[in-house]
């Protein structure tokens, strides 16, 4: 067993623990408290990147007129004709062939329109790049009315995150370990790999002194389930849940690995979209009841998703990888690495939530705004490993991590929490 | 086909809708008098007044400047939309009466370059004809003209228009008679023409009741052509159809102006004057098949009601107007606007008109129409709610000039009650109003007429045709958005603006104006009339057409309403069955049509009864001449007498066939709209041709055509059995033997019996190929399509995938199966759908089955969407004779909130609920929302019963045999049952809960309250909490999906959701998933929270 360098540890996610369930609200509140907040931290930034002689103007204010020139703050509401819609979906007509949902609905077509509390304008111009945009992103634009009613856009400005707090030199390689994706029902086809990870965990490898440098390990969602479960069409208002025995094998299995691993080194476990966890972002933790053995060790926690701590100064946020892959699916971002490089350049974890992906109907905060910048910036369950050390309009530098599904890439990613250094680890037999 | 079906009374498409009383319905004749008095009387008094000038204040409102104009130097054309006549006076140097009132005929219309323009058509008169007696003769004439004129005036009751002149003119004249063959011998009539429309009504009643001549009587004489609209007459006998285009050529037509005599009496741009035999009227044909950029107004009202009471005109103000200005031909409205009460915040891309006082804002409006001078006003319900509602408010208020909409200046719109009494859907009452030269188009009115809809409200037929919901905002809530502030009132104005579109969109998206407009042209009808007026006013203008150039004249009939029956279409009896192999489908094309052409069918070549005799003696016709129908009836064949009808229906299918081939090499798309409403109109005019025949209370009932069509029908469909069955046969080399296993009025399936579809495409184009070659032209059999597989489950029951080509099916053809009654619930059609989708498309009968099994336990353990559950009825009176289920449920309601309960005219939804036992079925009627919030349990044996099981069993039958009762509804799956705790009612107030486990459902034990789990099901916690917590996750999915959906639908990210649309299928899923969400987060919360 490898020695283990100490770090202090912080949870941060209380922010994303639910405290009471209210499902007699609508997501207007989310919309609206997003705006308000972001509205508050936009003004000064575009006061000061347009200068003061630019009016702040709502909607109302504009009375319809035309050749106004000023900037507008307001939420983008993406119009797409291919977004998936439960109303299409239950529709008499359409039962013939039922269309086969989508992997991708950005069209030329789509429509950008910009919404404040009261009212809409369409958006236009180049800069608009409306194939990027997403639904729920709130930014600011300047530009000027015109006569057909669009509001023509010249230039552009996001909240990107919040301060960002020095890292300072320790001297010392202390390195986070990044996996998602363990999908243990389908276990069996990379078990030889999952052993090789373990081993590598402990130091078994010779690597004893890297070992000893990992600090902490994060599991990144779908650790039980790594696909949607198929539909079989009813009438049911909502779907039985198909028998949960192949599951509660998994869980029991998984328990054991956790179990495992936890022994060597703090684990933090994350639900995911396909695990048997609640469905909303943000996703609750997992019961304890289900992970009995690693539950009793100090070092096994699960967690919410998404997920922040601080580890010594280093500040790391991240998700099971919902954001992303709605992202992809409703523009044309050509990776998951840039889809997460524009949660961070909006300043918001998941915008698309709550329209295309599911989120708990908050009333009165909106936890995914970035209120401050983290160093370390990660979404599990991409198809690849991918980083890119980004640097913000302001200097501030985060590591952005796409890790890698283990079920298909049989590889893990490493952080080194003071450099932000970051590589991919890979365990599967064939290329060893 | 719809017309072929129908042998009494009016046919399908006629059913539901307002019409003139002389038309197809039935209605009593008393009411029909009085309809008839009310409006005289109404012209006179009520109509006329004094209208304002029209007010230019916006360019963009006002139509383009008219050009300068010469009678004596310029040509002027126009597209005429409406044809109407007045009574006026004379104008010197014009053909006709020239004392007294005379009829002026008015057309109102559109140039090419959007000026609208009004022409007077004079000199036209009214006329009918009546036998000649055998001693009249041309000398009579001048008398008995006197004599009816004398007559005539002094039967009028008091002569206030101070007619001096009545009759006219009194000519003999040879003509045939429409009915029935008597060689081409023409026989000598009377022709009387008079001068004023309504005095041909009391001409002919005067020549039946006195004496006029005491030489001659005339009492005996048949009338002719006495009963034909003053408009349909003049149209036909200047060749003028519906929506064509008029020429005033130079030199042949006046101009009104400020200082001419008579001076304008219009709002048109340009108004003229034409002698009804100067003007050139052009066939729609090549050039002149083009369209004028008219102007479409769509609008919509809102008002603020009180709670609980349905808007009335005395009380509740009118607060929005929105309006929609559409150019035809053009994609985008070029006026959108909305006149709201106070002030509303502005919209961007529509202009946003407020007004302080209810009357300023009516008064607008008023001009607004005037302005715009629209050609047609179309919206939603407009005939029998907005504008009326709008006349009246008006009316109430004492706006000054607000009924003048119409496009003379001087006439009010006034609203006009019509009752029209039918058997089907008993007495209607309709209301029309007159808008001179503008065409009231109201969408609903369209949609009535050629749509069988589940429902007609406006958000269920734009998510029918454009897959889109609509928010609808109760009218409970628009006057507390009117109440609160300009934000809000800009909501309802958008809600109104949405409602002004739609009505727009869907015109356009149905092609609804080209396809009425090609109708019109077509058969020769104005605009209007269409969706007035029946099938029979189409035919009998086209018969009237083709019978004036040929010399004949047709006979007045008095509607007998006779109940003799005739034998309808054959229908071979099916064997009934599933049929996995490709089962071809020959059809005959245009069936009844061509039987009456290929046999020479028409009232012109019919023997009737007993004169077959003396047509041989007088007429030397040889019985070869003749031909004997199955129906027992004679007809001569084409070379005696070529009959009118199937001339008429050859134009009409030649015309059919050119526009098909037009539409071929059309590109241009707004082209290819109007060719293709126009094939579209033909088809549909050459088989009301048909049902003309056989409508007993028509203008010409012939049930020796009808008769024989549908007997000619019957052997052509056994024979084509013969065929096919004698010539594909094993004997003669083919696969096997061929069998007929269904036949019904115009096509026949064939089995025959191989097994791909390629083959079985190639012999039913060579059996039609066969069959087609033994009958008469232009009748042909035509291959179309096979079925494969094939589900047979009765006559016109049946169900199948379609194939025209070997590659794909080109869709799921379904007939007389559950899919659209109104009365079942949502449950039995989507059941019924999937369940045949598996059958026909996944070919899996064993799926389909496991389906309606799931379904059924579905059904009976209470996890199916209330929303399947719904049925929806009308609240037409509350003073039924018998129960029933939605009004009882409507006065349970008003009890519970006045507020929000339905009222007259309101669809109620219910759903039926568990009750005890022998409680009739109309007490079991419950609010959807009501049962959701309170757990009121279904009655699912009434569903499973009642709905779903005889659509069911019959599907299943043909596969399941004897045991498809046993197995569906009897079999293990229906055994669980859950049962719900009301919260509501019997002894709800009495039960006390305890806490169960949540893993075996037993009381806990003592020690264990606050637990989840009793110690028996303890080991099994992460099990039983991972299936709590997926439930939860399925629920948060549909959460989720459904409130996203509706804050997308409404359009606004930031406000909060009030749609109330009923008809909207996630209505009802949105407020159980909250409710079932709460429950099951109580569940996963009893594991005790996730801390570590």
């Amino acid at each position: 067993m490898a020695q283990r360098r100490e770090t202090n540890y912080e949870n941060l996610s209380a922010q994303f623990r639910l405290k009471a369930h209210d499902y007699q609200k609508q997501f207007c509140h989310l919309y609206a408290h997003r705006l308000a907040e972001m509205t508050r931290l936009l003004s000064p930034l575009a006061q000061e990147k347009w200068g003061r002689q630019e009016p702040i103007k709502k909607l109302c204010e504009l009375r319809g007129e035309q050749d106004v020139h000023c900037i507008l703050i307001g939420t983008i509401y993406k119009h797409q004709a291919h977004k998936p819609s439960i109303l299409r979906d239950i529709s008499e007509e359409n039962q013939l062939a039922p269309q086969p949902p989508r992997q991708n609905y950005s069209e030329p077509e789509d429509k950008v329109v910009l919404e404040d509390e009261l009212q809409r304008v369409r958006l236009q111009g180049e800069l608009l790049q409306s194939q990027l945009m997403a639904t729920g992103v709130v930014c600011a634009v300047l530009g000027g009315t015109d006569s057909e009613g669009f509001f023509n856009v010249e230039d552009m400005l996001y909240y990107e995150s919040g301060p960002q707090k020095p890292l300072k030199a320790k001297n010392s390689s202390r390195l986070l370990v990044l996996v998602s994706g363990l999908d243990q029902l389908q276990a069996h086809t990379f078990a030889d790999a999952l052993n090789l990870f373990q081993y590598w965990l402990a130091g078994s490898f010779g690597n004893g002194k890297e070992a000893g440098s990992m600090v902490r390990l994060i599991v990144a969602g779908n650790s039980v389930r790594a696909s949607a479960v198929a539909h079989v069409p009813t009438l049911q208002v909502a779907r039985t849940q198909a028998n949960a025995n192949d599951t509660v094998q998994a869980v029991t299995q998984l328990d054991k690995w956790f179990a495992a691993w936890a022994r060597s080194l703090p684990v933090d476990i994350l639900p995911g979209a396909y695990d048997p966890a609640n469905f909303m972002l943000p996703q609750q933790p997992f019961h304890k009841c289900m992970f009995p053995e690693a539950a009793k060790l100090s070092s096994f926690q699960a967690v919410t998703n998404p997920y922040s701590c601080r580890l010594d100064e280093t500040l790391v946020l991240g998700t099971a990888g919902q954001n992303v892959s709605d992202l992809l699916r409703s523009t044309s971002l050509s990776s998951a690495l840039e889809a997460l490089r524009c949660t961070l350049k909006w300043g918001h974890v998941a915008p698309t939530a709550p329209d295309t992906l599911a989120c708990y109907p908050y009333i009165d905060s909106d936890p995914f705004i970035l209120r401050e910048c983290p160093h370390v910036y990660f979404a599990g369950n991409c198809d690849s490993f991918e980083t890119d050390l980004h640097e913000s309009s302001s200097g501030q530098r985060t590591r952005l991590v796409c890790v890698p599904s283990f079920s298909r890439t049989q590889s893990v990613a490493v952080v080194d929490l003071e450099t932000l250094a970051c590589r991919q680890v890979n365990f599967s037999v064939e290329s060893d | 086909m719809d017309a072929k079906r129908k042998f009494n009374g009016p046919s399908n498409g006629q059913a539901k809708r307002p019409r003139n009383p002389d038309d197809d319905e039935e209605m009593d004749f008393e009411s029909e008098l009085a309809a008839f008095e009310n409006s005289e009387d109404m012209d006179q008094t009520l109509l006329l007044g004094d209208g304002p000038e029209n007010q230019q204040t916006s360019e963009r409102w006002s139509r383009p400047a008219p050009p300068k104009l010469d009678p004596a130097k310029d040509s002027l054309e126009f597209q005429q939309l409406d044809v109407e006549n007045y009574q006026g006076q004379p104008l010197p140097g014009m053909p006709g009466a020239q004392l007294g009132p005379v009829p002026v005929v008015r057309m109102f219309g559109v140039t090419m370059d959007g000026n609208s323009v009004c022409c007077h058509v004079h000199g036209f008169c009214p006329y009918f004809y009546i036998e000649a007696p055998k001693k009249f003769e041309e000398r009579h004439c001048e008398k008995l003209q006197q004599a009816l004129d004398q007559k005539v005036i002094a039967d009028i009751r008091n002569n206030k228009d101070n007619v001096q002149e009545a009759v006219l003119m009194v000519e003999l004249v040879e003509k045939l008679n429409i009915h029935g063959y008597n060689g081409d011998k023409k026989q000598r009539y009377i022709k009387i023409s008079v001068t004023l429309p309504r005095f041909v009504a009391a001409a002919s009643r005067l020549l039946k009741k006195e004496v006029i001549m005491a030489e001659i009587d005339f009492q005996d004489c048949r009338a002719f052509e006495n009963n034909i609209d003053f408009d349909i007459r003049f149209m036909v006998d200047t060749s003028v159809v519906g929506c064509n285009w008029i020429e005033l050529p130079k030199g042949e037509w006046r101009l009104r102006s400020s200082h001419s005599k008579p001076l304008p009496e219009s709002r048109c741009q340009i108004e003229v004057d034409v002698a009804f035999d100067k003007f050139i009227s052009h066939e729609p044909e090549g050039e002149w098949a083009k369209v004028a950029p008219f102007r479409i107004l769509s609008f919509d009202i809102e008002c603020a009601g009180r709670k609980g009471i349905f808007p009335e005109a005395k009380m509740d103000p009118v607060i929005q107007i929105a309006n929609m200005v559409i150019r035809q031909g053009e994609r985008e409205p070029f006026i959108r606007n909305v006149f709201t009460l106070d002030e509303c915040a502005p919209i961007i891309g529509s202009q946003v008109l407020c007004h302080d006082k209810e009357t300023q804002l009516l008064d607008r409006w008023s001009a607004f129409v005037r302005e715009v001078d629209p050609d047609i006003l179309t919206g939603y319900n407009i005939n029998n709610f907005d504008i009326p509602y709008l006349l009246n408010r008006a009316a109430h208020l004492k706006v000054k000039n607000f009924e003048y909409l119409g496009r003379i200046k001087n006439i009010r719109s006034v609203i006009k009650e019509q009752v029209i009494q039918s058997k089907q859907m008993g007495r209607r009452e309709n209301q029309y109003v007159n808008f001179e030269g503008r065409v009231p188009f109201d969408l609903l009115f369209v949609l009535l007429r050629d749509y069988k809809l589940r429902s007609y409200t406006l958000n269920a037929v734009s998510y029918h045709f454009l897959q889109e919901q609509k928010e609808d905002v109760h009218h409970s809530i628009i006057t507390d958005l009117q109440n609160g502030d300009e934000q809000t009132r800009r909501r309802l104005a958008m809600y109104c603006l949405k409602d002004a579109y739609l009505p727009l969109r869907l015109l356009e998206k149905l092609m609804a104006i080209v396809n009425y407009m090609e109708m019109a042209r077509v058969t020769g009808v104005p605009l209007e009339s269409l969706l007035t007026r029946g099938q029979q006013i189409k035919v009998m203008s086209q018969l009237l057409r083709k019978a004036r150039t040929k010399g004949f004249i047709m006979p007045s009939y008095t509607s007998q309403g006779s109940d003799e029956q005739f034998e309808g279409a054959t229908v071979i009896e099916p064997k009934r069955g599933y049929y996995a192999d490709p089962i071809s489908t020959l059809d005959f094309a245009s069936l009844y049509p061509s039987i009456m052409m290929a046999h020479n069918l028409c009232y012109t070549t019919l023997v009737l009864g007993g004169t077959r005799e003396k047509l041989r003696e007088q007429e030397n016709l040889q019985d070869d001449q003749v031909e004997r129908t199955p129906a027992n009836n004679y007809f001569v064949k084409s070379e005696v007498r070529r009959g009118l009808l199937p001339e008429i229906l050859e134009s009409l299918l030649a015309a059919r066939k050119r526009a098909k081939n037009d539409l071929k090499v059309e590109t241009d798309p707004f082209k290819r709209k109007v060719l293709d409403g126009r094939q579209l109109a033909l088809k549909i005019s050459a088989n009301s041709v048909y049902g003309f025949t056989g409508a007993q209370v028509g203008k010409l009932p012939c049930l020796e055509i009808s008769g024989s069509v549908t007997a000619y029908g019957r052997t052509m469909i056994e024979m084509t059995k013969n065929e096919v069955e004698s010539h594909y046969t094993q004997a003669n080399g083919y696969e096997s033997n061929a069998l007929v296993i269904y036949g019904d009025t115009d096509s026949v399936m064939v089995n025959f019996g191989v097994k791909t579809l390629e083959r079985s495409m190639e012999l039913g184009r060579e059996a039609a190929e066969l069959v087609s070659s033994k009958f008469v032209h232009p009748i042909k059999l035509e291959f179309e399509k096979v079925y494969y597989p094939y589900l047979l489950i009765n006559k016109k029951r049946y169900a199948g995938l379609y194939f025209t080509r070997p590659e794909t099916y080109d869709k799921m053809d379904c007939k007389g199966i559950e899919t659209v009654r109104r009365d079942n619930s949502p449950l039995v059609a989507n059941l019924m759908n999937t369940c045949l989708q598996k059958l026909l498309i996944e070919r899996d009968p064993d799926g389909a089955v496991a389906y309606a099994k799931q379904v059924i336990a579905d059904l009976l353990c209470n996890r199916i969407d209330i929303s399947h559950l719904v049925i929806t009825k009308e609240l037409a009176k509350t003073d039924y004779a018998a129960k029933q289920a939605h009004v009882e449920l409507a006065a349970k309601m008003k009890k519970r909130d006045p507020g929000t309960a339905p009222k007259l005219g309101d669809r109620v939804p219910y759903v039926i609920c568990a009750a005890a036992k022998n409680t009739p079925a109309y007490q079991k009627a419950e609010d959807p929302l009501y049962v959701l919030e309170n757990s009121v349990p279904i009655d699912a044996t009434y569903y499973l019963e009642q709905q779903l099981a005889k659509p069911l069993l019959r599907i299943f039958e043909p596969i399941l045999g004897e045991k498809a009762e046993s197995i569906l509804l009897k079999g293990e799956h229906t055994r669980t049952r859950t049962v719900v705790t009301s919260k509501v009612g019997g002894l709800a107030g009495f039960m006390t809960k305890k806490t169960s486990c949540l893993g075996c459902k037993s009381l806990m034990p003592k020690g264990y309250e606050q637990a989840c789990l009793c110690p028996h099901c303890e080991p099994r916690m992460s099990e039983l909490y991972q299936k709590e917590v997926g439930a939860k996750r399925e629920l948060e999915v549909s959460f989720s999906r459904l409130w996203t959906e509706c804050q997308r639908c409404q359009g606004s990210l930031h406000e909060e959701v009030i749609c109330s649309n009923r008809d909207c299928p996630i209505f009802y899923m949105r407020q159980k998933v909250r409710m079932d969400l709460d429950t099951q987060e109580k569940r996963v919360l009893r594991f005790g929270p996730a801390d570590w």
